[in-house]
């Protein structure tokens, strides 16, 4: 075990960590992913609102992306191939930076497309909500693809010679920016606010398809925005993505690093059998405790 | 109003045949003017690339007017796949013995060995998993060729040539072609993923596509900037006027189709 190697793991479990949070708290604001079908649905069933309707792919198309372009701006910036060897740190900011843009300009495209293909319903265009919506959106977007892209870069450092990992960062920004947009909508969107977007409905039974689009669009004060939506996930659904992303990112290497090859890949798979014994007691400690969920 | 075998619910001002030449003529003259202008060849086969992503959101906007819904991004998806395989399948056939001297054809054997992929895959995806799309086959076929120029056109436009082996150390080893694979899937799928709606509207949904396509050849013209100097700087400006210019008009469309443009307040009361 090298103190150096487990060091730097530490540290890209940390980077993952954030970017997790970020980008949950970003799609949600967003209503990206499962919330944008209920707020696409939403002017339909006679609730116009004033929420941004960010309808970019699914999430992990989505980052991607993003992650793509700042990895590949940032290998460009950094490698000697090319000539300008700059500092890894200034190279990652400048390309996440081209990245928030490009991410910016879908946001504006996707809301107006969206909103403006429903007019028939009378669903204003309001500007001042993808205005209002933009900033946040941006900078958990630009926090994301910088953990993002610093991450990938701390796995092709090579340290003591052998980098963590073989691929180039272009590649590596790519599948890991698609792995943090699975998880941001699997476990993220878990407590994404279908909760707050449903809370006239009984928690725990879903949103089945006669409710799709029945959505809360009134605030204690006015109208219910974007932001509103993202306060209410950053409690719960942010640090959970973030937790569950940076335990990924931090036991997949921890294990090879402490264990070796071999013992890498025996104690991955005590570790899988361990968490499916959690899940498993887990789910019937909160289904006990809770009440079954009730068939009509 | 309605031209050709157009999706059903989704009427097109635009003929989808006319958008196919564009895309296929365009992007396949932007690569082969490549070697044959100095200094500022690569930026043609990044125009054609944008000329194909074009077209390649037009054949997703028919057939996901089917209403394909959360499939959208993931026609593209498959489809990227299909065309990175099937381009450099072709690109690297022409390096065989056998066809010595034919490596001019490279790009045509890419853009046939994509839609051939392709067209099985469709099929495949008709009669056996059963999905029951009408224009399944023919769109899959022309978002396969639209992608794999659009692939294309911006791996020349970085290497400056055609040659498997310039595109295997400039594109593909770098790690280049995920960035590719991602962000045309991006500007393929967008436009009408980001349009759609009963309200949508081809000429609208295509402004968008130009735009996608014009911000994918700035990204490309940035990386390009770095590698190759004075032809990235041109790809990059030209991209970027393009940029601005599409997406200037499609919020313009955007302001003229809406039901209304606000800048503060509440919804209009409606009878529900």
């Amino acid at each position: 075990m090298d103190p150096v190697t487990l060091g730097v793991v530490a540290l890209m479990g940390a980077a993952a960590t954030i970017a997790g949070a970020a980008e949950d708290a970003e799609s949600n604001i967003g209503s990206q992913s499962n919330p944008n079908s209920q707020v696409q649905l939403a002017p339909q069933m006679g609730h116009l609102h004033r929420m941004i309707n960010k309808a970019i792919s699914g999430e992990p198309v989505a980052y991607g992306t993003w992650c793509g372009i700042a990895g590949s701006i940032a290998f460009v910036l950094i490698s000697p191939n090319f000539g300008i060897n700059l500092l890894p740190i200034i190279a990652i900011a400048i390309g996440s930076v081209i990245a928030t843009f490009v991410h910016s300009i879908y946001t504006i495209t996707s809301h107006m497309g969206r909103i403006v293909g429903q007019s028939q319903f009378e669903q204003p265009l309001f500007m001042d909500v993808l205005t209002q919506s933009l900033g946040p959106i941006a900078g958990h977007g630009f926090i994301t693809t910088f953990c993002i892209v610093g991450m990938s870069y701390l796995m092709i450092i090579p340290l003591n010679g052998t980098p963590l990992h073989i691929f180039p960062l272009p590649l590596l920004g790519v599948i890991w920016g698609i792995t943090l947009g699975a998880i941001g909508s699997s476990t993220g969107d878990v407590h994404y606010g279908a909760e707050s977007e449903y809370q006239t409905f009984k928690f725990g039974g879903g949103t089945p398809v006669a409710i799709q689009g029945d959505i809360v669009t009134k605030a204690p004060i006015g109208a219910k925005n974007s932001i509103d939506v993202g306060n209410f996930c950053t409690k719960f659904g942010g640090p959970l993505t973030g937790f569950c992303f940076g335990a990924v990112i931090f036991l997949s290497f921890w294990i090879t690093v402490v264990f070796g090859i071999i013992g890498g890949l025996i104690s991955g798979a005590i570790i899988i059998i361990l968490l499916i014994i959690m899940n498993e007691r887990l789910e019937n400690f909160a289904r006990n405790r809770f009440g079954p969920y009730e068939e009509d | 109003m309605s031209h050709g075998p157009s999706g059903e619910p989704a009427g097109s001002a635009i003929n989808s045949v006319h958008l196919l030449i564009v895309g296929i003529v365009g992007g396949l003259i932007g690569i082969y003017l490549t070697p044959f202008v100095p200094v500022v060849g690569p930026i043609f086969p990044a125009l054609g690339a944008v000329l194909a992503i074009i077209w390649g959101a037009d054949a997703i906007r028919r057939v996901a007017s089917y209403g394909l819904g959360t499939g959208v991004p993931s026609i593209a998806y498959m489809v990227l796949a299909i065309a990175i395989i099937g381009t450099l399948a072709g690109l690297g056939i022409v390096s065989l013995p056998v066809l010595k001297g034919f490596s001019m054809i490279a790009p045509v054997l890419a853009l046939i060995f994509s839609m051939i992929i392709g067209l099985l895959i469709a099929v495949i995806a008709k009669k056996i998993v059963g999905m029951k799309i009408p224009i399944l086959e023919r769109c899959t076929l022309e978002i396969s060729g639209a992608a794999s120029l659009s692939i294309l056109g911006f791996s020349v436009a970085l290497s400056g040539s055609f040659v498997y082996t310039d595109i295997l150390t400039t594109v593909v080893a770098p790690g280049f072609i995920g960035l590719f694979f991602i962000m045309n899937t991006m500007a393929i799928q967008h436009p009408y993923n980001a349009c759609l709606g009963p309200n949508e509207d081809q000429v609208r949904t295509l402004k968008c596509a130009v735009s996608t396509g014009f911000l994918s050849m700035t990204i490309t013209g940035i990386l390009a900037m770095v590698i190759m100097g004075l032809p990235g700087f041109a790809i990059t400006i030209i991209g970027l006027i393009g940029w601005i210019i599409s997406f200037r008009s499609f919020v313009k469309a955007s302001y003229a189709d809406a039901a209304s443009v606000k800048w503060a307040g509440l919804w209009p009361k409606v009878e529900e």
